[in-house]
């Protein structure tokens, strides 16, 4: 009898035994199911901001808020970097008249102070003061369309280029007091050469602050960067932007910039074509270069950088990019490329020749 | 207490439990692959405002009509037909048609792109 009894108890042990386990099972599974979802889960934002496209791919537990947060930091620099909203620090000192000390906030004057130094070192190839030629050729944002028309002359364009510098004389910058002060009325400035690339490196700070696994930024479709992770990057042909030139692995962590001469351009009557990378002479740059690619790890440097190597030609440009540390790929009109550095470039068509 | 019972507190965790959770973890991870990896064509995305508003097939013809731009997907290729943009930038860029490429109209904040299987997480070019 006894044992019996105790037979029965066990077995209604055993059965209770096996719906622990079952549960427990559940449990895990369940749990893991989370984390696995959680970890690859994707926010994917595409939009258009301060007039340029944006597309994040962002991986992570907290991608959402993530996302949403780089939108309204970007939102915020638009009111301190845009050349069209009103009050913005760059509005206000575009429409400032001459001698009047425009209060600015810390930010704008660190994105100056860094504009001037490379405008120095390039001697005046990077220029963010060439606005007023930009409109006057109708390659602004606001003035920019492909149809036909005349290019301005050239006594108009000798007349504006005496507005058009970034030294230390046409454009006042106090760091102590955060104010600039213009010589000259008719200066203006955009930042737009850099803020692409500037907004890469807000991106990668704010993925940070969120704890994301892995994450792509793209600018304009010309500043990328790829966080946490490589990306497989193919580069558009400067001279045929229907198909693309090569790849590239970009390594983590790393933005990538390019500017190309195919961009913005028109034609004249005669067939003539004038793109919108200004040199120094305030005309179209003649130095051969369609487009740059530029690699590094700082964003707002690689965009700077890719517009300059385009005015300064081969062999300076590769000297820039090279002092600054950085790597890429330069490509002629003639199709031909060079690359910079150790960039690991797989080229996919045939008629190029690397110099 | 009997000997089984004795075994169960000292060992709650059988060989045949760390079976079951291999066996469910290998399921786990399975199906998140099918999910995540799931084959599909291409398709036309388009955004406006920041909001993703449709998707299309890329292989099947279409006429979108927006407020203030109509898209136009044909023979595999996608192109903006109308635009009440100032500059018209949109209606001179050339169709698009591989995965990883867009076409936009800033100025009405409209972004058509193509996702789908490309050799390339992203494409880059252009720019100041
Ligand atoms: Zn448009």
């Amino acid at each position: 009898m006894e044992t019996q009894k105790e037979e029965s108890v066990q077995k209604k042990k055993f059965n209770y035994k096996i719906l622990l386990r079952a549960v427990l099972a559940l449990l895990f599974t369940a749990l893991l199911i989370a984390v696995i979802i959680l970890a690859l889960y994707t926010d994917e934002k595409n939009g258009v901001i301060m007039g340029s496209e944006y597309s994040f791919v962002t991986k992570g537990v907290h991608s959402k808020l993530c996302n949403a947060n780089l939108i309204s930091l970007i939102e915020e620099k638009e009111n301190l970097f845009s050349t069209e909203k009103e009050n913005s620090d760059i509005f206000n000192i575009n429409n400032a008249p001459k001698g009047e000390q425009v209060k600015i906030s810390s930010e704008t004057m660190g994105l100056l102070l860094l504009a001037r130094e490379l405008y120095v070192k390039t001697d005046g190839a990077f220029n963010i003061a060439i606005y007023p030629l930009i409109e006057l050729w109708k390659f602004s944002p606001s003035t920019f369309n492909y149809a036909e028309k005349q290019p301005p002359s050239d006594s108009d364009i000798d007349s504006m280029l005496q507005y058009c510098k970034f030294d230390a004389d046409t454009f006042i910058l106090d760091k102590e007091n955060l104010t600039v002060t213009k010589k000259y009325s008719e200066s203006k400035l955009d930042p737009g050469a850099m803020v692409k690339g500037y907004n890469l490196d807000i991106a990668r700070q704010n993925a940070d602050d969120y704890g994301i696994s892995y994450s792509l930024y793209s600018f304009g479709g010309s500043s990328i960067l790829g966080y946490k992770k490589s990306y497989n990057i193919g580069i558009i042909d400067p001279n045929n932007k229907e198909r693309v030139l090569g790849s590239l692995l970009l390594p983590e962590n790393m933005c990538i910039s390019t500017s190309g001469t195919y961009e913005r351009f028109y034609k004249d009557s005669a067939g003539n074509i004038y793109h919108h990378i200004l040199a120094t002479d305030g005309k179209p740059s003649t130095s051969g270069i369609t487009g740059v690619t530029v690699i590094g790890e700082s964003g707002v440097l690689c965009d700077m950088i890719s517009t300059a190597v385009i005015v300064m030609g081969l062999d300076k440009g590769r000297e820039l990019m090279l002092e600054y540390g950085l790597t890429g790929i330069i490509v002629t009109q003639d199709n031909k490329y060079s690359t910079v550095g150790n960039i690991g470039f797989y080229p996919e068509i045939d008629d190029y020749i690397r110099i | 207490m009997t000997k089984k019972e004795k075994n169960f507190c000292k060992k709650p965790f059988s060989v045949w439990d760390i079976v079951i959770y291999i066996v469910f973890t290998v399921f786990v991870i399975i199906s998140v692959i099918f999910v995540f990896i799931g084959e599909k064509g291409n398709t036309v995305e388009i955004y406006l405002d920041g909001k993703h508003l449709y998707s299309f097939e890329l292989s099947t013809d279409r006429v979108i009509e927006l407020e203030h731009n109509t898209v136009v997907i044909e023979n595999g290729e996608v192109y903006i037909s109308y635009a009440d943009c100032p500059n018209k930038i949109c209606l001179n860029s050339p169709p698009v048609s591989k995965a990883g490429r867009s076409i936009s109209c800033l100025p009405n904040k409209l972004i058509v792109y193509i996702s789908g299987d490309s050799d390339y997480d992203a494409v880059i070019g252009g720019g100041l």
